[in-house]
């Protein structure tokens, strides 16, 4: 679903602008969650990605022609993510952003000795 | 509007938002189209025409140049795409909206289109496909010699 508005720009130029929802899929591994965002048409340095608040935002600029299209998901994601930790990847329209668990969250595998 | 868009726009959307009238009968034979079989999230067509070039773009997020075919057949320009979702090993699904995608849309040319010179190219999951219009059947401006006056 996509929404108008219109912006004016630093010229009182009125520019039409889209919001608009991005599909996502969120995974769980062992080690991170995985999320996997569909932004077609977005280059790399119009992707801004935070994390603040146990809460991930990811918003990305459209804009190689017109109407320019705004992408913006954000998802709560607990505290069990370390912050500095956090990476991502653009890879033919879509983007990868990877949580890395904090070690107290990180699935353990306990061996079981043979008795 | 030069291209008849076959099974995609301007009911591309019907997909995800049925018709009040869908199961009535009354208005279904507009969204269903029996030449193709049904494609599964398939991309809008955003289509441009100038006098010398049509060209078609399509967002296909995470589509390699291998999962894509086009061809012509007779008038009609075929794009084919395939997506599956592949979820790595050892991870589980909490949240699931990229559809997959398995689609065939089919365009009728009505314009002669100089296929040598046609280029597709797959930037940023942005597919640009360029057909400049055969040289025969670009408007053509004739000029009006002056004579000499009577």
């Amino acid at each position: 679903m996509t929404t108008a508005l219109t912006k004016t720009n630093g010229h009182g130029e009125k520019k039409l602008h889209y919001w608009a929802s991005a599909p996502v899929d969120v995974l769980e591994g062992g080690e991170e969650y995985l999320i996997l965002a569909d932004i077609p048409g977005v280059t790399k340095d119009k992707i801004n990605i935070s994390y603040a608040d146990v809460e991930v935002k990811i918003q990305a600029i459209r804009d190689e022609r017109a109407p320019v299209l705004e992408y913006r998901r954000s998802f709560t994601v607990g505290d069990n993510v370390d912050p500095d930790a956090v990476s991502a990847e653009l890879e033919q329209g879509v983007l990868k952003v990877r949580l890395p668990k904090l070690e107290k969250a990180k699935t353990r595998t306990i061996p079981i000795r043979a008795a | 509007m030069m291209l008849t868009r076959f099974f995609a726009n301007p009911w591309a959307s019907w997909a995800d938002l049925p018709s009040p009238f869908m199961g009535t009968g009354l208005f279904d034979d507009l969204f269903h189209d029996s030449w193709t079989a049904p494609s599964v999230g398939a991309p809008q067509l955003a289509i441009d025409e100038t006098e010398s070039e049509i060209v078609v773009r399509a967002d296909l997020p995470g589509f390699s140049q291998d999962d894509l075919s086009i061809s012509v057949e007779g008038d009609s320009l075929i794009i084919k795409g395939k997506r599956g979702t592949k979820i790595p090993e050892n991870y589980r699904v909490l949240l699931e909206e990229r559809a997959a995608m398995n689609f065939t849309h089919r365009l009728s040319l009505s314009r002669p289109i100089d296929f040598d010179q046609a280029d597709a190219t797959l930037l940023n999951g942005v597919l640009t496909l360029r057909l400049p219009i055969h040289e025969s059947a670009r408007p053509k401006q004739i000029s009006v010699k002056g004579g000499g006056e009577s």
